[in-house]
């Protein structure tokens, strides 16, 4: 995640006043989230809850 | 009548049917055990004395005229203090509790009273039930009685250092992520977190709503049945009455936990589970190896979730008091602010493939047997080695897929703190592990009178 990304992040949660405070705790957050989301599988692959069809749902390349 | 606090839940029982012990005589012998140790292990954040010797006098009056509501009636309870007793405060460990006192009952303390038990007052949580020992809280630690200096294992410290002290024969912990069972393992008691949503949450703090379990803890197998068979209500309680036998059961042992994921696991865990699978097999059941997705899978998707859901409860806290939370509940909770709608839909799809991995399994086994924890307890003040700890166990996969599992001793490690196992069953299937729970159980306590 890049200074750029946590700047933004901090600012959508509101926690400015959190991160003058707790400027290590903020920083460690930010490495540990993307240290989870890098584990996650951010994949294409079958979606469990619509019977293994694909996930992201493929978008009509006819542009219907 | 020997040492009554050192007594099980379902001796007591009997003493008191019997007329040999009172729950008068119980209460006050259980308090004058407290009064002598808790100064140093910090297991009581409220003793509530006056109420549990009025309970006390009323169970004694009433088993004694010949109403005995059941095996708990007189039996004394501790309680993890992030569940309500009305009259008490629920501090949470947190700063921001200052004050608070719970009106009602939580649902589960309902059914427990209902039952006949006794509340004996609130025990030790680390903050929010997330955060670890913090030595600057409201409340200090809670120590581990069979080693003051080792970790006694959380969020749940309270309870399971209780029960190790002999200041209450059961206790209730809740489990989101470990929290039952971690302490289980570190004090040498068991621990069951049940299947999720089948013990109610009503008056209890959330952590993480689609995670957090109520459970009960002793240090029986028999008595956490017991326990739980007065929280889980009637049909439960009629579905969880044991006969003993494992004779036929197929247990599925999961080696893999062990000795795939976990770099260098203490020596003794592999020891411990390869003599319980055969402990097992002695008993009638037929143990099969399985492997199951790896522990990195499991614990991504679960800490995904813990953190989104703990920060969206805590975010208004985190963002106006943040000086409120202890640093490690604060640094747990603001991971949740860098995680995105994106990567949490991710980690529900991964939990739902996870799932259904662990009922295939069940398809083939009835049971699983799995490590707990991966080494002994560290010090209490070694924070390098609680952080190195805090993944290095197998309990996070049953919490992210809601199967019960039960933490029971297994063997010890060389300095002679417990090892632990797990018994996982199909949802809703806690008779099940908690019969091959008695097995195993009975055939180590056998072995050491041998």
């Amino acid at each position: 995640m890049s200074p750029e990304d946590i700047d933004a992040l901090v600012r959508l949660a509101g926690l400015e006043r959190t991160r003058e405070k707790f400027p290590e705790d903020v920083a460690d957050a930010a490495a540990v989230a993307s240290a989870i989301r890098a584990a996650l599988p951010h994949r294409p692959g079958p979606d469990p809850d619509r019977d293994g069809e694909p996930w992201p749902p493929p978008f009509a390349e006819d542009g219907a | 009548m020997s040492d009554p606090t050192a007594l099980s839940a379902s001796e007591l029982a009997a003493a008191f049917a019997a007329r040999a012990l009172s729950p008068v005589e119980l209460a006050k012998a259980l308090l004058a055990r407290i009064d002598l140790a808790d100064g140093e292990l910090h297991v009581f954040v409220t003793l509530d004395r006056e109420g549990a010797l009025r309970a006390a006098r009323d169970a004694e009056g009433e088993i004694f005229a010949g109403r005995r509501r059941g095996p708990l009636h007189g039996v004394p309870v501790g309680v993890k203090d992030i569940i309500d007793v009305a009259g008490l405060p629920t501090g949470c460990n947190s700063r921001l509790r200052h004050g608070h006192l719970a009106r009602t009952d939580a649902d589960v303390v309902a059914r427990l009273r209902a039952a006949g038990a006794i509340i004996l007052g609130k025990v030790a949580t680390h903050e929010w039930a997330l955060g670890g020992p913090d030595f600057e809280g409201p409340a200090p630690p809670a120590r581990n009685p069979l080693d003051p200096s080792r970790h006694p294992g959380g969020s749940s410290s309270g309870s399971g250092a209780g029960l190790a002290a002999g200041f209450f024969p059961l206790a209730l912990g809740t489990d989101t992520g470990g929290s039952i069972r971690h302490p289980a393992a570190a004090c040498g008691v068991v621990g069951l977190k049940p299947s999720f949503g089948l013990v109610p949450r009503g008056g209890v703090v959330p952590l993480a709503p689609s995670l957090d379990t109520i459970g009960p803890m002793a240090r029986t197998v028999q008595d956490v049945s017991l326990l739980f068979d007065a929280i889980a209500g009637p049909r439960q309680a009629m579905a969880s009455g044991r006969d003993g036998s494992i004779a036929g059961l197929r247990i599925g042992f999961v080696r893999s936990f062990h000795e795939r994921d976990i770099p260098d696991p203490d020596p003794a865990v592999r020891a411990a589970l390869e003599r319980a699978a055969t402990t097992l097999e002695e008993a009638g059941a037929r143990v099969v190896p399985v492997d199951l997705p790896s522990l990195s899978d499991f614990a991504a998707a679960n800490r995904a979730i813990l953190t989104a859901e703990a920060f969206a409860i805590h975010a208004s806290g985190l963002r106006t008091c943040p000086e409120a939370y202890g640093a490690l509940s604060r640094r747990r909770m603001l991971v949740g602010a860098f995680l995105t709608a994106e990567d949490l839909l991710a980690a529900h799809r991964r939990r739902r493939e996870l799932t259904a991995a662990v009922d295939a399994a069940f398809e083939e086994v009835d049971i699983l047997l799995t490590a707990n924890n991966m080494d002994p307890p560290c010090r209490m003040d070694d924070e390098a080695a609680m952080a190195r700890n805090y993944g290095r166990q197998a309990r996070t996969p049953f919490n992210l897929t809601g199967h019960p599992a039960l933490a029971l001793p297994c063997g010890l490690f060389v300095d002679g703190l417990s090892v632990s196992a797990q018994l996982v069953g199909p949802f809703g299937k806690e008779e099940r592990v908690l019969r091959a729970g008695a097995a195993l159980e009975g055939s180590r306590q056998a072995g050491r009178r041998a």
